[in-house]
Order: C-alpha cells, then sequence, then structure tokens
C-alpha cells in the first residue's frame, strides 16, 4: 500500500550524538587523560580552546607588533638614536617602510639598518637636534635632498 | 597680552611671590584671610645684582665642505653603478608592497597573497611597487616608492589554495549562548622568479612623475 499524505506530528530526532560526540572529541585528541576521551569534561576543555582561539587571532596581531617594535628599539638603541627618532625621521623623508620589515632588517639586514640609523641621525642634526652629541654623522651626505 | 590683564589672570599669592609688583604694596587681598608669608616675601628686592659680564664673541671658521661632499657622492654612486653594470653585487633583496602588505623578498622566495588576487595560475607577474632594494654593498631606498624602470621584480603564480579553516567559538558559559563560524580565506601562492637592477641610479628619465602608476 503506497503512504500518499505525511504522518502528523511526526519528528525527525536523534542520531546525532554519535557524530555531535566525534567532532567534539577529534578536536581534544592530544589532551591528557579522560579529557580526551570523555565527552562531558571534553566539551569543556575543547570550548575553552576555540574561544582562546579566537580571542588570540586578534591578540597576536598586537602582541606581534609590540615584539617588533621592540626590536626596532633595541637596534636603533645599539645604533645611538631611538625608536621614536627613526619613525619621525623615516616618516618626514618619505620612506614607508613598516614595522614588519623594519624589524626584518634590524636582524637580517644589519647594513641597510645601520644606513637608515645614520639617515635619522643626520636629519636631526640638519634639523637641529643632536647638537650636543657634537660635529654631524660623518659619511653621510644629504646635500639638502631631505 | 597686556602686563595688567596677565596679572588679573594670577591669583593673588602668585602674584606676591612672582616679583611682578616690583616694590609695591599688596592691597586689597580678598577678606576674611590672613596674609601668608609667601604674600610678603615677593617684596624683597635682592641685595647684590648680578655683575653684567662681557662675553667675549666666539668666532667659528665654518669650512666651505661643498666640493669634498660632490667628490664623495660621486665616488659612491660610480662605485654601485659599476657594481650595477658587471652584475658583481651578487644577490638582491627588495622590499615589494602587494595587496597592501610589505614583503622581503629574494629570488626563490614564496610569498603567500590572501584574498582576492585575480591573476591565475602560470601567469608571470610584474611586482611595481618596490619600496627599497639592496644587496651587501648597497641599498636603494625609494620616496616612498622607486622608479619602476629602475628595478625589475617578477613573479610566477605557482598554487591557488585556501586556507587552513579557521573556527570562531563565542560561547558564553551558563547561559545558554554559543555561536560558531568557520571560514577559509583563498591564498595564492607567488614565487619570486628574478630581483634586478636595470638601470644606472643616476639616470634620470627626461620627464618624471609620470610612470602611469597609482598609489
Amino acid at each position: 500500500m503506497v503512504i500518499t499524505s505525511p504522518t502528523l506530528f511526526a519528528r525527525a530526532r536523534g542520531g546525532d550524538r554519535f557524530w555531535k560526540r566525534r567532532r567534539i572529541l577529534s578536536l581534544s585528541a592530544h589532551y591528557f587523560g579522560r579529557k580526551k576521551n570523555c565527552y562531558s569534561i571534553a566539551i569543556k576543555y575543547v570550548n575553552r580552546a576555540l574561544r582562546y582561539s579566537t580571542i588570540a587571532r586578534r591578540q597576536k596581531k598586537l602582541d606581534l607588533r609590540a615584539l617588533w617594535k621592540a626590536r626596532i628599539t633595541g637596534g636603533s638603541e645599539e645604533l645611538g638614536t631611538s625608536y621614536n627618532s627613526m619613525k619621525y625621521t623615516l616618516n618626514d623623508i618619505g620612506i614607508g617602510l613598516d614595522h614588519k620589515i623594519l624589524q626584518n632588517m634590524a636582524i637580517w639586514e644589519p647594513r641597510t639598518f645601520r644606513g637608515l640609523a645614520l639617515l635619522t641621525k643626520a636629519k636631526e642634526t640638519e634639523k637641529g637636534l643632536n647638537s650636543l652629541d657634537g660635529p654631524s654623522v660623518s659619511g653621510v651626505v644629504t646635500r639638502g635632498m631631505l | 597680552m597686556s602686563a595688567a590683564v596677565f596679572l588679573r589672570a594670577l591669583r593673588p599669592t602668585q602674584i606676591a611671590s612672582s616679583g611682578l609688583l616690583g616694590n609695591r604694596k599688596i592691597i586689597g587681598h580678598a577678606v576674611g584671610r590672613a596674609p601668608l608669608l609667601s604674600a610678603v616675601s615677593g617684596l624683597r628686592t635682592p641685595s647684590f645684582t648680578p655683575p653684567v659680564v662681557q662675553q667675549s664673541v666666539k668666532q667659528e671658521l665654518v669650512k666651505d665642505c661643498k666640493q669634498e661632499q660632490d667628490l664623495f657622492t660621486d665616488n659612491v654612486i660610480s662605485k654601485v653603478n659599476n657594481q650595477i653594470v658587471k652584475g658583481s653585487h651578487g644577490r638582491l633583496f627588495a622590499v615589494v608592497y602587494i595587496h597592501g602588505h610589505q614583503h622581503l623578498v629574494t629570488q626563490e622566495d614564496l610569498l603567500i597573497v590572501q584574498g582576492v588576487f585575480p591573476p591565475s595560475i602560470g601567469d608571470v607577474i610584474r611586482l611595481e611597487k618596490v619600496l627599497c632594494v639592496g644587496g651587501q654593498d648597497f641599498t636603494l631606498f625609494g620616496r616612498p616608492l622607486l622608479r619602476k624602470d629602475l628595478v625589475n621584480v617578477e613573479a610566477t603564480v605557482v598554487e591557488k589554495t585556501l586556507s587552513h579553516c579557521r573556527i570562531y567559538f563565542y560561547n558564553r558559559r551558563r547561559k545558554n549562548s554559543r555561536k560558531t563560524k568557520f571560514n577559509r580565506e583563498t591564498h595564492t601562492l607567488l614565487r619570486i622568479n628574478r630581483v634586478e637592477i636595470m638601470q644606472k641610479i643616476d639616470e634620470v628619465p627626461e620627464v618624471e612623475g609620470v610612470d602611469g602608476r597609482i598609489f
């Protein structure tokens, strides 16, 4: 016999429990103890981990930027300038290198970074700063073009 | 601003202690206020006057360094040009601006461009926004970009994939509030084929600023 009308008030329920738990337990597979195998315990820790990773995605950018700033400060202080001087001066001159590149150069392209530091000092001397340190930076010729 | 207006702007104790009134007495403080010690201290004049020292004018001899500097400049430029012409600078790096981000690249580097990037696999692209080029002995900085004729950075599109799955999970515990989103960005991988300097650095074109570029 062919049933042409649907059954009244019937709901399609359940059958999802196994796959719902598998989704969570696959994420907790590398945890220690009952946290990795027991669903009601694992769900708490997996939720926490996912929440943390969501927040950290935004925080990572801020943390890396702070790290880059510290590296640029370290490199510039070694060479006799400061982070602020370099940032202001490079902006003034029109060199548009960002934090990521500058910290990269401070570590991996030391000669280039040294050139930028000398440039900063020369430009500041032209502006009238650094006058207490003595005569202008040797080996830097600006020809008034900065 | 006149002196009277300036004095009016200060409080009575300030006026007294600042010594602006000189030898005049303070009359007319606010009623009910006892005069402070500081109110009378400004009325005293110093018992000595500092001696007027005649300062000798020191004249510095300022050297005219223009010739020296020009020689130095020409020397440096010619050294750089020699390296460019002979190709003896070795491996060059370039700072390239692509899709909103700056990358420090050399030959054989892999670059990821995230988001919508039209070129398809196998296309050879010329990266034109170069902020900086350098080698072992010299670096050239653009203000902010170098001329297109000066530097040539070529890249090939190697792969077009999706990133790893980023799970955005928001949970308010014990409040029955939970939201899960998934996202995968398109990634285009570029292999840098070459970074070259095409011209001598003091070769200036006849008409400047009209490279047809859009900043």
